[in-house]
């Protein structure tokens, strides 16, 4: 056997020995998880696992660059969720402007009508 | 006399309205900008980035850099507590200089621990270290100013 294939096997077996040992419904989760994680950073994995077969990088480097992955992506929901939070402010605000001047108009109609209430 | 009375309740709604999302508006969702953080931030990415690099070498003639360089990601840190309404940020902060974590602290204290490191790990870690920082200045850019 070669050593792409070993290493490839070697992975395999690994990565299948995590699996089994979650409950059906995490599993699915775990799946849905990968298959999303693999399609986004694909370009990344596939040069991962060549450096890894090659023997240019360990096996616990290979994972090294797995985590250091997640905690990239975990910046980036802290990124999309502050920057919507801004739209959501800037929505907020603009609704409380028009709320205001509507208040405005509004005691102005009330004050307007009650000096004309007192003349008569 | 009704039709008065009337009137003066439907004028008096808007400021019933008006004082209810008073009494529910909460101050900022988000801290304001700063743009003196923004400099620290895109000042620390450099010399972060230049530090990783030296990587290739043994970590002791380095020590004082690094420590320097976790001492800067403890004032950022610092300073994003500082702030009204800057959760995100300050996780964030806490996630990129964490020691046992998998970007810049972790990467340091990995150094540290294995005495020097290799151009492949050390080159993959830069460009995702990379994006970390331009994931954290690009929120405090975005902020409401």
């Amino acid at each position: 056997m070669g050593f792409v294939e070993e290493k490839a096997k070697q992975l395999i077996a690994e990565v299948g020995q995590v699996l089994k040992g979650l409950p059906t419904e995490q599993l699915d989760a775990v799946i849905t998880d990968f298959k999303k994680f693999l399609e986004e950073n694909k370009e990344d994995l596939n040069r991962w696992v060549g450096q890894y077969m090659a023997g240019e990088t360990s096996k616990k480097e290979f994972i090294w660059f797995l985590r250091s992955k997640k905690n990239l992506l975990e910046l980036k929901t802290l990124e999309h969720l502050g920057l919507s939070l801004v739209k959501l402010e800037k929505t907020r605000d603009k609704v409380i402007k028009t709320l205001k001047n509507a208040v405005l108009g509004g005691l102005g109609e009330l004050l307007r009508r009650l000096v004309k209430l007192k003349r008569r | 006399m009704k039709h008065i009375k009337f009137r003066l309740a439907i004028a008096a709604v808007p400021v019933l309205v008006a004082a209810a999302v008073m009494v529910f508006q909460c101050g900022p969702y988000i801290a304001r900008f700063d743009v003196g953080f923004l400099e620290f931030m895109v000042n620390l990415k450099a010399r972060a980035l230049t530090l990783v690099e030296k990587a290739i070498e043994p970590y002791e003639p380095h020590r004082e850099e690094c420590e320097e360089m976790i001492k800067d990601l403890d004032r950022g840190f610092r300073n994003a507590v500082q702030k009204t309404a800057n959760h995100l940020t300050i996780k964030q902060w806490e996630i990129l200089s964490n020691p046992r974590g998998y970007l810049l602290g972790g990467f340091l204290e990995k150094w540290k621990q294995e005495g020097q490191l290799h151009a492949v790990f050390i080159g993959e870690s830069k460009t995702i270290i990379a994006a970390a920082f331009d994931s954290l200045i690009r929120l405090e850019n975005g902020k409401p100013r």
